[in-house]
């Protein structure tokens, strides 16, 4: 009851379906999204086209519906196309990109062409679309936008036929007026019978305007009546249609009884009325008549897999994903919310019974024999949904031997599987180690006209893997965001709240920025001499080199390297920088480089053994976040680094490294480097506690240095704005009691009032 | 004839107390107190944001009022970083115009919360939608107390009638009388907070019904 209930109002055409299910009440933060999850690229009408690009099994599932048409040779032909951008109108994702049509500007556009008649206006306020009734005091949704798709696409064809200056036209579009009146103020006009002289089918439309202006003025009984005329005379272009109108006239004014079921299915069981079996369906369950909620998932699922659905496929995708979402529920291996996703496994008899919801199913991986599923379904059907459903889970040790990558290389362009055939055929290379070959295709393929900017994102992730050398890889390392988002925007948008606007634009989107894959690559793969070799690299955008720079100083300082040319470079890259660092160049013992280091990373709250992609961190340098992304956690059980928060995006990749391919270019000797430097950060404290040690340290051999009052009072300010250790109060509350102790009149002490024993 | 019988009631004046019903689903045929009371009911929300184009949403909940109401459709009218622009208001007093007749009442009032910026757009806007419906629709605005001071910016604003609301002031606590004299005749208050000691001069009292949803 609850179901149908749901499905009822977005039958109402009601935009329900808001992405953002609630305001956040937790810190949101600002993100960089370079290839979409859960959609295709914008404009989707290229995707409604059959452009799909590559497939994403995240995608919401209307987007699988679609692409599994487009893949299975149904297709979608012109009004199904409409049906399918006016969807996502309905689900309020128009404003993404605006690829639903205003059918009633269209319609107010194609009859202003029609000369020598006037048109009565259509009151703004209602746009033609609302009736007030006076029973309840309250507007109703009277005519829906396909009424005026209709009558588009029916002036269209008579202009066609007989010029838009004849009589025919004339007289149609007058009628056609006379309609819509009674759209907003019921009962105000009905349209007059034709003259005789006209032609036959200009009689015919006036018969179905009569009857659908008794509809829209609420004239049931007469609107019925002439409906079911039409629905028997044979000749009418309008036969067809009126079998449902008739049922519709019903169902609108709450006298549909116990007959409803049965004409309802004598339609469906009609081949020639198959144009409508799709609505007809849908009207069904919208009067309750339905009660088996699996039965008709299970035919819309068929209904969907065929084609010409006509008018009935908003529908059908509606009610389809929503009781897809029901049945799968918090097995969803893509929930939109984490905080959905349960622990039951999920049970695929409920979209065992056509292929769409198979598909659907094992593409995502809802099982964890889904991958070897996809593979069974391909050798049986040798179909290019089941190659691509294959192919989205095979790895390099099958691949090859199942006939996966022959049958993805001889997928044509012309395929709407192209791209995602020729994606996953070079991402098996890339993790056969057949990276060159992978390269030289992948080059080519980023020169394709047709392929969209974010698939081309994902061509450019394996081409990073692919690099044969550093500049190679740094050069696809560095791009431009398709988006600047909100960590609370699970369907990556642009964001038009005022309040995430607010997060969000103080980020260009047309700044270069660094990829996940890329800094994940970066900080698990790359050692210190390559960040180092990389950081002097000035063809890098200057805050990413900056970055770079930072994180290889900082990295050197817990491996306890010396790295005097990055100190340089980050001088001559930030002139500020130049009086810190200053003492680290022209030190001459390593405890005086060692404190130099420490003092000026003090200073430096940005300052990580990390990278961070995209946005990286939300505070400027040299200012304190407010949020505590200041400075990096105890590395204690590095790699697995618990992270102190969400919001520490990038100790959260730190614990989860992305599983991703060595880069062509690193040797195992560079591997193994990388490898020992990783055990040898594993051991290192929190950050004021491994800097704080080192000051204290210092203060004991070098008593009387001019920096050491403010080293200490940093110390004591680090431990409580940044991501401390368990044990962090013992070298603050020594750092504290020594600054008050030694220099008790100086300014650093009187601006350390306190310190802190628990953060 | 009946018709006609009806559109004379209609056009006369609202009663002296008028029930505000905002967005929630009402039968109101028993509840209505006084008996006699006319409805005010929010027929359409407007919204300008930025430049862009008005958005309008109509009423969609069903009231039901018991038959011979005195009904007043209201429009309100909410703002976000809007630009009040010519364009704007060209558009909005043009939606505003056409809703005595789709709601067939014959009288319509206008609520709107106006920052200091925007008060000559709301005062062109309101010489607009009163040229457009003519002078035989009793128009009425909603106004902040705050407003209604001696020099007051709707001086001069072509209405029959201004309606101070006397709730939801936060801290800013006005009462009556109001010192501009258009202000002095009408009041609005709601049931949810202490009643408000109203004087001799209001003669039409609109109130909003416990459970309204603003």
């Amino acid at each position: 009851m609850k179901r149908r209930a749901v499905i009822a109002a977005t039958l109402l055409l009601i935009p329900v379906l808001a992405w953002r299910i609630a305001e956040a009440c937790a810190p949101v933060f600002a993100v960089a999204v370079f290839h979409y999850k859960r959609h295709p690229d914008l404009p989707r009408s290229k995707f409604i086209d059959g452009n799909l690009g590559v497939i994403q099994p995240t995608w919401a599932r209307s987007y699988l519906v679609l692409s599994y048409r487009h893949l299975a040779g149904i297709g979608l032909d012109g009004a199904e196309r409409d049906q399918a951008r006016d969807y996502y109108k309905d689900r309020d994702t128009q404003w993404w990109d605006r690829i639903g049509t205003d059918w009633v500007a269209r319609w107010r556009t194609a009859r202003a062409r029609v000369p020598g008649i006037s048109h009565p206006p259509i009151p703004l306020t209602t746009e033609g679309k609302f009736a007030f009734d006076e029973k309840t005091n309250s507007f109703v949704l009277n005519c829906a936008e396909d009424a005026y798709r209709n009558a588009v696409y029916t002036l269209e064809d008579r202009s066609r036929r007989f010029g838009i200056s004849s009589a025919a036209v004339r007289e149609w579009t007058s009628g056609q007026n006379a309609v819509f009146v009674n759209c907003s103020e019921p009962g105000k006009a009905i349209p007059s019978p034709v003259a005789a002289g006209l032609p036959q089918i200009i009689q015919a439309d006036r018969a179905y305007q009569i009857a659908a202006a008794h509809f829209y003025s609420g004239n049931s009984a007469e609107a019925r009546r002439r409906f079911a005329e039409i629905a028997g005379d044979s000749t009418s272009p309008w036969a067809t249609i009126s079998n449902y109108l008739v049922l519709r006239t019903s169902v609108r004014t709450g006298e549909a009884g116990p007959t409803l079921p049965a004409a309802a299915k004598a339609i469906l069981a009609d081949p020639k009325l198959a144009s409508i079996h799709s609505i007809t369906a849908n009207l069904l369950d919208r009067h309750g008549v339905v009660q088996d909620d699996l039965e008709y998932f299970h035919r819309l699922g068929r209904l969907l897999s065929r084609r010409a659905q006509g008018n009935g496929l908003r529908d059908a995708l509606w009610n389809y994903n929503q009781l897809y979402d029901h049945f799968i529920a918090g097995a969803d291996p893509n929930p939109a919310y984490e905080g959905d996703r349960t622990d039951k496994p999920a049970d695929p008899a409920p979209f065992a019974d056509n292929e769409l919801s198979t598909w659907i199913f094992h593409l995502q991986g809802s099982m964890p024999a889904s991958g070897r599923i996809a593979l069974e379904r391909w050798r049986r059907t040798r179909s290019l949904p089941w190659l691509i459903a294959a192919l989205t889970h095979a790895n390099a040790a099958t691949a090859s031997s199942s006939g996966l990558l022959e049958a993805a290389r001889a997928v044509p362009p012309s395929s709407p599987a192209y791209f995602t055939a020729v994606y996953h055929y070079n991402r098996l290379l890339v993790e056969s180690k057949d990276k060159s070959a992978a390269r030289e295709n992948i080059d080519r393929i980023l020169g394709s006209a047709n392929l969209d900017r974010s698939s081309a994102s994902r061509f450019r992730d394996l081409r990073l893997v692919a690099s044969p050398n550093l500049s190679d890889f740094l050069r696809f390392a560095v791009r431009r965001p398709l988006l600047i988002t909100d960590t609370e925007d699970s369907a990556e948008v642009p964001q038009r709240n005022d309040w995430y606007q607010e997060v969000v634009r103080r980020f260009s989107a047309t700044e270069p920025r660094l990829t996940d894959d890329a800094a994940s690559l970066i900080n698990h793969q790359v050692s210190q001499r390559l960040l180092t070799e990389a950081a002097l690299d000035s063809t890098l955008p200057p805050p990413i080199q900056r970055e770079f720079l930072m994180t290889a100083l900082t990295r050197a300082a817990l491996l306890d390297i010396e790295a005097v040319g990055i100190a340089k470079a980050l001088a001559a890259v930030d002139p500020k920088l130049a009086p810190l660092t200053k003492p680290y160049i022209e030190a001459t013992t390593a405890d005086d480089r060692r404190f130099a280091a420490a003092f000026f990373l003090l200073h430096q709250p940005e300052a990580n053994p990390f990278v961070g992609a995209g946005i990286s961190r939300d505070t400027p340098p040299g200012r304190i976040d407010s949020y505590r992304d200041n400075w990096w956690c105890p590395l204690d059980n590095f790699p697995n680094t618990k992270p102190p928060g969400y919001w520490m995006e990038r100790f959260e990749e730190v614990r989860s490294p992305t599983p991703i391919p060595a880069p062509a270019f690193l040797s195992a000797k560079d591997l193994a480097e990388t490898a020992d430097e990783h055990r040898r950060l594993a051991g290192k404290p929190s950050s004021i506690d491994f800097l704080g040690g080192i000051v204290l340290a210092y203060a004991a051999s070098h008593p009387n240095d001019s920096r050491l009052a403010e080293a200490l009072h940093l110390t004591v300010r680090g431990a409580r704005v940044s991501c401390s250790g368990k044990d962090s109060w013992k070298t603050t509350r020594a750092a504290f009691r020594l600054l008050h102790a030694r220099f008790p009149k100086s300014e650093w002490a009187r601006k350390t009032e306190t310190w802190w024993r628990d953060y | 004839m009946i018709a006609a019988l009806a559109l004379l009631l209609a056009a006369a004046p609202p009663p002296p107390q008028m029930n505000w019903y905002w967005l929630q689903t009402y039968q109101a045929t028993e509840q209505v107190k006084p008996s006699n009371a006319g409805a005010a009911f929010l027929a359409y929300s407007f919204f300008l944001g930025g430049t862009n184009p008005v958005v309008a949403r109509p009423r969609r909940a069903p009231l039901v009022l018991p038959l011979n109401t005195y009904r007043m459709a209201v429009v309100r009218i909410d703002h976000n970083e809007a630009k009040f622009n010519a364009a704007q208001r060209d558009e909005l007093a043009r939606r505003i115009a056409e809703v005595p007749a789709l709601t067939r009442t014959q009288a319509l009032q206008i609520d709107f919360d106006a920052p200091e910026s925007a008060w000559p757009f709301y005062k062109a806007l309101v010489g607009d939608v009163r040229r457009a419906i003519g002078p035989d629709i009793f128009l009425s605005i909603t106004a902040l107390a705050s407003w209604c001071g001696a020099n007051s910016w709707m001086s001069g604003l072509p209405v029959d009638e201004i309606v101070p609301m006397f709730f939801r002031m936060g801290r800013q606590k006005i009462e009556p009388p109001l010192a501009f004299p258009a202000c002095q005749s009408s009041a609005g208050v709601s049931v949810d907070e202490p009643s408000v000691r109203l004087p001799a001069s209001v003669k039409r009292v609109y109130t909003f019904q416990r459970n309204s949803v603003r």
